[in-house]
């Protein structure tokens, strides 16, 4: 019988299982299969940390959300958010639902690319975008959202190089009572700035402007400021379709619809407080409806990334040891840190176990193993007491985590993904320190002996 | 400056007046073709007494009509004038051309053109001709008033003109024939009538056949009541049978079998009518003219239209055979025969009941549709179901299925809750709409308060006009769609069909769906709509190559047809090819022209473009001999068709993805493979049928 290392005895407080006024006591949260497939199995086979995408969940969100807009509108088309989560199998998943792709820069235009998407069912995005990356969209026949007045500069030389026009679509942004207002990006609707840029194009002869874009935020909470969003986007084009006489074919009202993350500084669940995705599809369809003019419904664009990925992926991670702080918290120190959950910034994430642990719980840190003081992953928590290889599971971390994610002094881990038939995929293997050094050079005369 | 314009205008309407005289002529054969109609002009000069009392008759209705400042172009089509240029060569017929005559032609001419609008006017409210029925009164009116007029010199009494009069022998069968054939032009002689059975024969093989046959047919029934078969051919006025024949078997109801047996039926009834109004104006020595045909034409038309016949020739087209096309084209292609409606949502829906079904689609209100929205496991509705807000197809938008007037509009009765339902308001809110083909389509079981339209109010096919709901007597939320005969609230449905829809990758037109069936609404890309909308006068040129060698090149021109406010593209040799765009179609419909134009071409290469995105989409269309062929092919092949129709109905599978579309056409034993490229700014940038490459020029 091994012996137990001492530990200095501490007192805390911990709700007792009667609770005051008979509130119920938090349950623990368990969690032992993602998409069918047992995470202890997936964590034995492949290690631990593992990220974990499940295929179901991706395909189910995101025809929910299709039909959402679909049954509502009748020209709908969705673009996967590639900034969200750019891995080839996560992609692959969307074009198969019939997504084209929306990139912001040259790198995800390749990406695109790679992944055999068509210049013309590439929506590209931006505040900055090569010369040389236009050429190629232009050539290739991209949906190009210009940004700003420089850029109808560039893209002009660029029809004249091509010798051919380019149809284009113009980034707006609006008050649409929200805060904050997202005005560097694009053209701004109120001041007049939207109509100049339009009236610029038109003056230039060399570009067709055929699109409206903008994009009013990100996690929004009040589906209503898509409605004023949609409203003042559509005045816009029938006021550039009578004055300035474009056709505009299709209007991007962008993405920023909120996943059922748990907001840090927001008090109340996101089963309350996040709007539906019926709510988002008719504040901005009802808006359509309302102001277009006749019935030519121009096509409508929608670039949501984190709702249709973010529950869909879990990250899981064991611990590896423990502790108690000095002011009586447990620290659990686990083997994922926050280098590779970006959005903890933002989030208090859902933490699972994978097995009923009995015994009461009490105040917990969770800790990454990044030797910085900020790897905290969560700083509250109520969990009964662990053991070394307990598995923890983090979710919604689907969206952004996996593009922003950062290679500190760890290897990034694997990456799976359950399909649909129940089948465990490896879709990014673990790093290696080949990868990290590759394009590293060392001066000849820094090379150690 | 001034004055050129004069000039220009002055001969426009000189021209006009020419094309409307040269169209009277022909159309007294049932021809539309004015070069005929110089023929016909040329060949009454055989008897230029008949000739320029004719032409006499004409000139003074167009000075009258000039006169009263008449529109020209109501004179145009030859119409007016017809009946005149009849009345005038039935007086030269009869009497000899003096001063008097003049007169009398004058007179008679302009009582003629009166008469005639009279008539026109009054019988339009049937939407039924008035043939040559003025001409049988005003000419019995001449004829009587003429037995006064002692100052009037009779024609038969002088020499004829001895031309033609040649001596063959041919056997009376025969010769009766065309002499009643050119009896119609009041030149009763054996050549003239082989002349004119020749245009006819050039014209129309379906007429010429009537022709023969309605004759034939007519003396045979004659002679089998009279007991004379000479009498009967020798009787002047068997030329009624075979207008009688062509009218009913070919111009107004549309060829084919029983069009056909219509006509010979017709030709019956007609025998009985000239012999009866025979004995009643030979008595007053009036000739019978042609009132026997315009009595039995005129019946049946009546009727036929009242009855709403199937074959009734809405449109009549140059000849029978293009007639046939058009109606076959219209039928298999646009299912003129229904009211088609588009479907009342947007997305993807599942046909819940369909015509004639188990529950509530029965009796009267077997004619209608009922949707929801099921997912991929089959149920239509998320969570427990216990609550209207469970349904997928709850306070989805409801889409106006037609372009009309809402008529009535209901909407404070409440959503049942799920498993109760309203017995006493069965429609729950509802609104209906009417259709410019004037039925009424109802839309119901509609949300409380969802209306976004109020009675009086005119919406586009496509326009939101309520939310779907659940009230009435409504099991679970859905759209109820009916088309019925009137405005009231469960007046009796009627067969409709949906205009457009998807099912999976394949598109159908004018069809119906079948229950649970998954269907989808689809709306025009305005990209793709923006390329084919097109500039009244642009023009765009196309260079032709035959296997890959460059052949021709030729411009064709979009315009607009005046009178009708139809487009069509024409060609340097003035070919047109009519064509529409209605609401995500863009389609061709009808061509006139030669075919030797590379228009007819783009015809068959892609009859109908759905305008939707770039996804992968497959749609079958149908088209007639005349589309398909050329020359002697097509005529041969439309006078089959008008007998079995479907044998020689040619259909076709065509695919769209992105802006390429390729199509096959199965012939009897091959196929005709054709594709178009959609150009990137504005219509069509290639298109090939088999090895003929048609490549726009820039």
């Amino acid at each position: 019988m091994a012996i137990k290392t001492y530990e200095k005895p501490t007192i805390i407080k911990v709700e007792s299982s009667h609770s005051k006024a008979g509130v119920p006591m938090p349950k623990q949260k368990i969690r032992k299969k993602i998409g069918g497939v047992a995470i202890d199995e997936m964590v034995e086979r492949f290690g631990s940390p593992l990220f974990i995408f499940d295929e179901k969940a991706i395909r189910e969100k995101y025809r929910s959300a299709y039909e959402a807009f679909s049954s509502r509108y009748p020209n709908v088309q969705f673009g996967w958010s590639y900034k969200t989560n750019y891995l080839k199998a996560v992609c692959a998943v969307f074009h198969q639902e019939g997504a084209i792709a929306e990139v912001v820069s040259e790198f995800e235009y390749e990406k695109a690319r790679e992944l055999g998407i068509e210049g013309k069912d590439i929506i590209y995005n931006g505040p900055y975008k090569p010369y040389d990356s236009l050429v190629t969209a232009a050539k290739e026949g991209a949906k190009i959202h210009i940004d700003t007045f420089d850029e109808i500069n560039d893209l002009e030389k660029v029809a004249d190089e091509l010798g051919s026009e380019i149809p284009v679509a113009i980034r707006l942004n609006m008050d649409t009572g929200i805060y904050p207002q997202w005005s560097r990006f694009g053209f701004n609707i109120e001041s007049g700035q939207a109509m100049d840029a339009v009236k610029r194009i038109k003056a230039g002869g060399k570009l067709r402007l055929t699109g409206l874009h903008a994009h009013i935020g990100t996690f929004m909470l009040d589906a209503n400021a898509y409605k004023v969003e949609t409203t003042k986007m559509v005045r816009l084009m029938n006021e550039v379709e009578e004055k300035v006489g474009f056709t505009i074919e299709y209007i991007d009202v962008g993405g920023g619809f909120a996943s059922k993350n748990h907001l840090r500084g927001i008090y109340q669940p996101p089963e309350v407080v996040v709007p539906t995705i019926d709510d988002y599809a008719e504040a901005i369809t009802s808006a359509l409806y309302e102001n277009i003019r006749g019935n030519s419904y121009p096509k409508l664009y929608l670039e949501t990334g984190r709702h249709l990925i973010d529950e869909a992926g879990y990250l899981v991670t064991s611990v590896v040891a423990s502790k108690t702080l000095p002011d009586s918290r447990r620290s659990y120190i686990v083997d994922a840190g926050v280098n590779l959950l970006y959005t903890y910034f933002w989030y208090k994430f859902n933490i699972e176990l994978t097995r009923e642990i009995s015994g009461i719980s009490e105040p917990a840190m969770i800790n990454g193993p990044l030797c910085m003081n900020i790897d905290v992953i969560d700083e509250s928590i109520l969990l009964p007491r662990l053991r070394r290889g307990d598995k923890l599971v983090i979710s919604p971390v689907g969206a952004y985590n996996i593009t922003q994610w950062m290679q500190f002094i760890r290897y990034r881990p694997r990456v799976l993904m359950v399909t649909e038939d129940g089948n465990v995929e490896l879709i990014r293997e673990r790093e290696e320190l080949s990868d990290i050094e590759n394009r590293e050079i060392l001066p000849e005369k820094l090379k150690l002996k | 400056m001034m004055k050129s314009l004069i000039d220009t205008a002055g001969l426009k309407s000189f021209q006009s007046y020419t094309n409307s005289i040269l169209s009277a002529y022909a159309e007294i054969l049932f021809i539309k073709n004015k070069k005929i109609g110089i023929l016909l002009l040329i060949a009454t000069f055989i008897n230029p007494n008949v000739a320029i009392s004719g032409l006499l008759g004409v000139v003074f209705v167009l000075l009258f009509a000039a006169y009263i400042r008449m529109d020209p172009e109501f004179l145009e089509s030859g119409f007016y004038i017809y009946n005149p240029l009849l009345v005038g060569m039935s007086i030269g017929f009869l009497f000899k051309l003096s001063l008097v005559t003049v007169f009398l032609i004058a007179v008679a001419s302009v009582l003629t053109f009166l008469v005639t609008i009279v008539l026109h006017t009054l019988f339009s409210i049937y939407l039924i001709p008035i043939l040559s029925l003025p001409f049988a009164i005003v000419s019995s009116i001449v004829y009587l008033a003429s037995l006064n007029y002692s100052n009037l010199f009779i024609e038969t009494l002088y020499n004829h003109s001895g031309l033609l009069n040649g001596s063959i022998y041919v056997p009376v069968w025969i010769d009766s024939f065309f002499k009643s054939i050119g009896t119609i032009l009041f030149l009763p002689n054996f050549w003239v009538g082989v002349f004119f059975f020749i245009f006819i024969l050039f014209h129309s093989r379906i007429m010429a056949i009537l022709a023969v046959a309605g004759y034939y047919f007519g003396v045979y029934i004659h002679s089998l009541l009279s007991g004379s078969f000479i009498s009967s051919l020798l009787n002047p006025y068997g030329f009624n049978y075979v207008l009688v024949a062509i009218a009913l078997g070919s111009i107004f109801l549309i060829p084919g079998i029983r069009s056909y047996l219509m006509a010979m039926l017709g030709v019956g009834i007609s025998v009985l009518l000239v012999d009866s109004t025979a004995i009643f104006w030979t008595l007053y020595k009036i000739p019978v003219f042609t009132l026997p045909f315009n009595f039995t034409v005129i019946s049946f038309l009546f009727v036929l239209r009242l009855v709403r016949y199937k074959e009734f020739a809405y449109v009549i087209k140059r000849t029978p055979e293009n007639s046939l096309s058009y109606y076959l084209m219209s039928l298999f292609r646009f299912r003129t025969n229904e009211v088609g409606i588009f479907l009342p949502f947007s997305g993807t829906w599942s046909v819940y009941q369909a015509f004639d079904d188990i529950w509530t689609h029965q009796g009267r209100w077997r004619y209608a549709y009922d949707f929801v929205i099921r997912d991929k496991d089959g149920k239509s509705y998320k969570n427990s179901g216990n609550f209207p807000e469970d349904y997928y197809a709850f306070k989805k938008p409801v889409l106006s299925p037609v372009s009309g007037y809402v008529v009535e509009a209901v909407s404070h009765h409440k959503d049942n809750p799920i498993g109760e339902v309203d017995n006493i308001n069965n429609w729950g809110n509802y609104l209906v709409l009417s259709t410019s083909g004037g039925a009424y389509v109802e839309v119901s079981h509609l949300a409380q308060n969802s209306l976004r339209v109020k009675k009086g109010d005119y919406v586009e096919a496509g326009q939101i006009v309520a939310l779907c709901g659940n009230s009435g007597y409504s099991p679970e939320p859905h759209i109820h769609i009916q088309v019925q005969e009137n405005s009231y609230l469960g007046s009796k449905t009627i067969p409709f069909n949906f205009v457009a829809y998807l099912k999976k990758e394949s598109i159908f037109f004018y069809d119906r769906p079948k229950k649970d069936e998954k269907i989808s609404s689809f709306s025009a890309d305005k990209s793709l709509d923006s390329k084919f909308s097109f500039v009244l006068d642009s023009v765009y040129r196309y260079e032709v190559f035959e296997d890959e060698k460059r052949i021709d090149e030729f411009s064709i021109r979009v315009e607009m047809d005046r009178f009708s406010g139809r487009f069509f593209f024409e060609d340097e040799k003035k070919n047109r090819l009519f064509f529409a765009k209605d609401y995500g179609v863009f389609y061709f419909y009808d061509y006139v022209g030669s075919d030797s134009s590379y228009l007819k071409k783009f015809f068959i290469a892609v009859p109908r473009v759905p305008l939707v995105d770039n996804r992968r989409v497959r749609w079958r269309d149908t088209l007639t001999p005349r589309i398909v062929f050329g020359w002697f092919k097509k005529e041969l092949l439309m006078f089959l068709a008008s007998f079995f129709s479907r044998r020689f109905l040619y259909r076709g599978t065509w695919e769209k993805e992105n802006d390429f579309i390729k199509g096959e056409i199965e012939l009897n034993g091959r196929k005709i493979i054709c594709s178009v490229k959609i150009d990137e700014i504005h219509f069509f940038d290639s298109i090939m049928v088999e090895n003929l490459i048609i490549r726009r020029k820039k």
